[in-house]
């Protein structure tokens, strides 16, 4: 079988002795079957493992959040216990019937945990980069910001501009220069890829 | 004008019998002197088809299936969040299936209510293809499968599962395989019509002028590439051992439909990468 050449599900890809399954197959019988069409692409190890066989999808792929995983959410609604979230977007590729979310006040921050007030750290509207805890219960995904890199990277102040970071709790606006408290996420390029009107905002806090 | 019904009585009476019952049962022959079907069709040989995939813009997946006369178009959206609680599985992601006849699809104009025929069908074809799709990949997620069927020229449930698994494909769902279907009209022990028209289908009022007591139509949707048998459906009269063939005709059938199946699909990722390299 060439390098680079289309499978669709169900091809067979070679023994399972030969190749390491990837993403987009599975086991069955011995041997590693395609689950998704897409290209096969083989990676070899170079510790001496089998060579990797995975295909890569060529369609445009709707991910699902998973234990572990980054997600970026929309605070909708706030009480003392928890914050509610709609999941807006996982791995890059966005949603348009959006996955519930929750973020309890423990899973806030990884300090001071029973100090932990819900309506200092978010509010609603605030985008905010969070990890997949647990797949939760039938309503929702639990989640948390019990992290540095982890938590508000977009808020709006009262007169809808987006707030600059001040510290790691605190977050102004330019304009009115109202201070607001926030569990604010140290901002991770390469977790995350920011809309446009944010990007002064971030300009700003590296030169704070 | 009709009479205002009273809800507490059931107004039709206690036996009743279709009125086509007294008449002279009609008995057509569905084979001409020559062997032949009524459109030139030999009884081993299948209507050409056509498939395509990715025809609705809006949806996640598509697929658009034509048996000569017999049209269906489906759709897939997600995976999403499931709407229902109540069907919730942590482990496991739900598919939801549901097939439509267009109003306009068969000489009578249908009903915009699903009948209980149209839930049947959605149902047979929820079995055919969840076992096709690697639910366990998808926790807590739904994937929704719409079918509507534009046209019904007999052979639909076989359209409707091939449409749905090359829209799932299309999708970019993970599946163990993708699914073929084809049926079969059994009339008499040695004719088995594959690929039969609406007015080839099996039903009561429909029967080969012949005395074998084997009448009836047997559905088998296939696992191609991995030879397992997902859903077979099967009505009317047959004795085990003409079952046992029919099904295997089928599968024959279904397994031809791969090639297909594979050729559209294959097509389809290279327009798009070819799209892709030009875009660059």
């Amino acid at each position: 079988m060439e390098e680079n050449s289309i499978c669709i599900p169900g091809e067979r890809l070679g023994s399972s002795e030969q190749y390491q399954p990837g993403k987009g197959t599975y086991v069955r019988h011995g041997f590693v079957f395609a689950s998704i069409a897409g290209s096969i692409k083989k990676e070899s190890d170079k510790s001496g493992n089998l060579p990797l066989i995975h295909v890569q999808s060529i369609h445009t792929k709707q991910h699902i959040p998973q234990i572990g995983g980054i997600v970026i959410c929309k605070m909708t609604q706030l009480t003392s216990a928890f914050a509610k979230c709609k999941i807006i977007s996982v791995q890059g590729s966005n949603h348009t019937a959006a996955f519930r979310g929750i973020i309890r006040k423990e899973d806030v921050r990884a300090t001071n945990r029973d100090k932990v007030e819900i309506y200092k750290s978010f509010r609603p509207g605030d985008i905010v980069v969070a990890r997949v805890l647990s797949l939760g219960d039938a309503l929702c995904y639990l989640l948390s910001t019990a992290e540095n890199e982890l938590g508000v990277v977009v808020a709006l102040s009262e007169n809808g501009t987006a707030m600059i970071p001040l510290a790691h709790d605190q977050m102004q606006c330019p304009i009115t220069l109202l201070k607001q408290f926030r569990k604010v996420a140290r901002p991770q390029s390469k977790h995350i890829s920011f809309p446009e009107n944010s990007k002064s905002a971030l300009t700003n806090e590296s030169t704070v | 004008m009709t009479m205002p019904t009273d809800s507490r009585r059931l107004p039709a009476p206690d036996i009743s019998y279709n009125a086509k019952l007294f008449t002279e049962i009609e008995k057509l022959s569905l084979l001409d002197d020559e062997e032949k079907r009524a459109d030139g069709r030999y009884v081993t040989q299948p209507r050409d088809v056509f498939l395509q995939c990715g025809v609705i813009t809006q949806a996640k997946g598509s697929a658009y299936f034509e048996m000569n006369k017999t049209k269906v178009i489906c759709s897939v959206y997600g995976p999403k969040d499931i709407e229902m609680r109540e069907e919730f599985q942590i482990n496991k992601g739900k598919l939801k299936c549901e097939l439509k006849y267009a109003p306009y699809s068969s000489p009578k104009h249908g009903d915009h209510i699903p009948g209980a025929s149209d839930v049947e069908k959605s149902d047979i074809l929820l079995e055919a293809i969840s076992s096709g799709v690697c639910l366990q990949r998808y926790p807590k997620s739904q994937i929704d499968v719409y079918v509507i069927v534009l046209e019904d020229d007999g052979s639909v449930m076989p359209a409707a599962i091939t449409a749905a698994s090359v829209a799932l494909v299309d999708a970019g769902i993970e599946m163990y395989d993708v699914i073929t279907a084809s049926s079969i009209r059994i009339a008499g022990q040695d004719t088995f019509i594959i690929d039969p028209t609406s007015s080839e289908e099996f039903s009561p009022l429909n029967l080969e002028k012949s005395n074998d007591l084997n009448q009836g139509m047997v559905m088998v949707a296939l696992l191609p590439s991995i030879n397992q048998v997902s859903s077979v459906v099967s009505s009317g009269h047959l004795e085990c051992n003409v079952l046992q063939e029919a099904i295997r005709s089928c599968r024959y059938s279904a397994q031809n439909l791969h090639s297909i199946v594979r050729k559209c699909l294959v097509n389809s990722l290279k327009k798009i990468l070819k799209q892709r390299n030009t875009a660059k």
